[in-house]
């Protein structure tokens, strides 16, 4: 897969190997940052959530070992959770809102990491789009929006009690599509 | 317990409070279902980031990050114009040689305040003299106490010209909610002394000592309801020894 695997990477950055944080950073950078641009749809929080990262990748402040999972999947979780920490701070001051100032779609990359990233992006829009509405619809409330539950029983007008069955039947769902190639109809 | 499992979600989605976190991590440990529930949610979840469309990333990001980080990771350095007379190394109360990373702004307000104490000496023609004035009696770093890998303080004892004074910088203190402060204390064997309350937008306090007097050995960082309690009510977030 990739020249040099990330777990080792990691390991070297962990001894304050700045070239292997830099591959890290190069290889990481874009997904990161544009995942953060879809949680909290605002570039300058993105960039802060980025940096965050990235700074807890090099100062140690959040490590990593293999049990955690992939790496990719253990540094998108940190992304996760920086940006959906920023939504809320800035809920509470008001900035209830945001707004996606431009249209910043960028050509598809050529990179190893973009290439792979586009193939699952694919992947996973087309197993999303086969979803039923309101399971895309939790989907996005839940995962993108960190909702709490409470808010998402208000939102979708369900029991407070059957959210959490609800997010794991949609979740559940997806990846059985995405485990299939293409995906498929769940008529 | 079992009435802890609805909060998994919520858990995940990090819109618990700092004390109902710590409540249900507690819970976690002990509750087979909700481990695997969790690590369930975090499969489940793993191919959504790529739905992410690219964006094209500021062209000078990564020469701010890297800038960031390099200061962030650098020892600060004193003011070149004043040299600080060779400190002794032994145990406080003596003065000690502060080679560590110091945040940023702790650093600033410390720089501050020697900058102060070398223009008012200025004069005297013996700059490192100035030094004298301000002594780090002690420094520390308080760690979290909930299991939270990210937030930090660092918590600096100065003397100034016999005034005790406490800094305290913290970073990626959990947000709070409405109504709750970060509230700083200084410790005595079993004793607290609230010791300030930390700016809500800077995560930081300089607070006088002047009133007090006794022989610390912690410093600690609560969330309360109400600035200057007689004793901490709301839960311990950070703490360590001085």
């Amino acid at each position: 897969m990739t020249v040099l695997d990330d777990t080792i990477l990691y390991e070297k950055t962990a001894m304050q190997d700045r070239a292997a944080f830099e591959t890290l950073y190069d290889r990481y950078e874009k997904l990161v940052y544009s995942f953060a641009f879809r949680l909290t749809n605002d570039r300058t929080i993105a960039e802060e959530v980025t940096q965050d990262v990235f700074l807890k990748l090099w100062n140690g402040a959040a490590s990593y070992t293999d049990e955690k999972g992939k790496f990719s999947s253990w540094l998108l979780t940190m992304t996760r959770n920086k940006a959906i920490d920023e939504i809320r701070r800035l809920k509470r001051h008001d900035h209830e809102e945001m707004i996606e100032k431009d249209s910043l779609i960028e050509q598809p990359g050529s990179t190893e990491a973009q290439v792979e990233w586009n193939e699952k992006r694919s992947d996973v829009h087309t197993a999303i789009r086969e979803l039923k509405a309101e399971q895309q619809e939790i989907i996005e409330l839940f995962y993108f929006k960190g909702l709490s539950q409470q808010k998402i029983a208000d939102h979708c007008k369900l029991p407070l009690g059957t959210v959490k069955g609800r997010i794991r039947l949609a979740l559940k769902h997806l990846k059985g599509l995405i485990g299939q190639e293409g995906g498929v109809s769940n008529d | 317990m079992i009435e802890q499992c609805h909060q998994l979600i919520d858990y995940f989605n990090r819109t618990l409070s700092q004390e109902e976190q710590q409540q249900f991590e507690n819970h976690l440990t002990d509750c087979p279902s909700c481990q695997e529930e969790l690590l369930e949610l975090q499969l489940l979840t793993e191919d959504l980031p790529y739905l992410s469309e690219e964006i094209d990333v500021p062209s000078d990001m990564k020469s701010r990050i890297f800038a960031t980080i390099d200061e962030l990771a650098t020892p600060v350095n004193s003011p070149e114009t004043i040299v600080p007379t060779p400190l002794e190394t032994s145990e406080r109360p003596k003065q000690k040689r502060f080679n560590f990373a110091i945040p940023s702004l702790a650093a600033a307000l410390f720089a501050s305040i020697v900058t102060n104490a070398y223009l008012l000496n200025e004069t005297n023609k013996e700059p490192e003299i100035a030094m004298s004035d301000v002594e780090l009696i002690a420094q520390t770093t308080l760690a979290s106490t909930v299991d939270d890998e990210n937030a930090t303080a660092v918590a600096m004892l100065l003397s100034n010209k016999g005034e005790e004074l406490l800094i305290v910088d913290s970073t990626n203190l959990p947000a709070l909610a409405d109504g709750e402060l970060y509230q700083v204390w200084v410790i005595e064997g079993e004793k607290p002394y609230p010791a300030g309350v930390l700016d809500s937008t800077k995560g930081s306090v300089s607070h006088s000592l002047k009133d007090l007097t006794g022989k610390w050995d912690t410093i600690a960082i609560t969330i309360e309801k109400e600035p200057d309690l007689p004793a901490p009510e709301g839960s311990l977030v950070l703490a360590g020894g001085i």
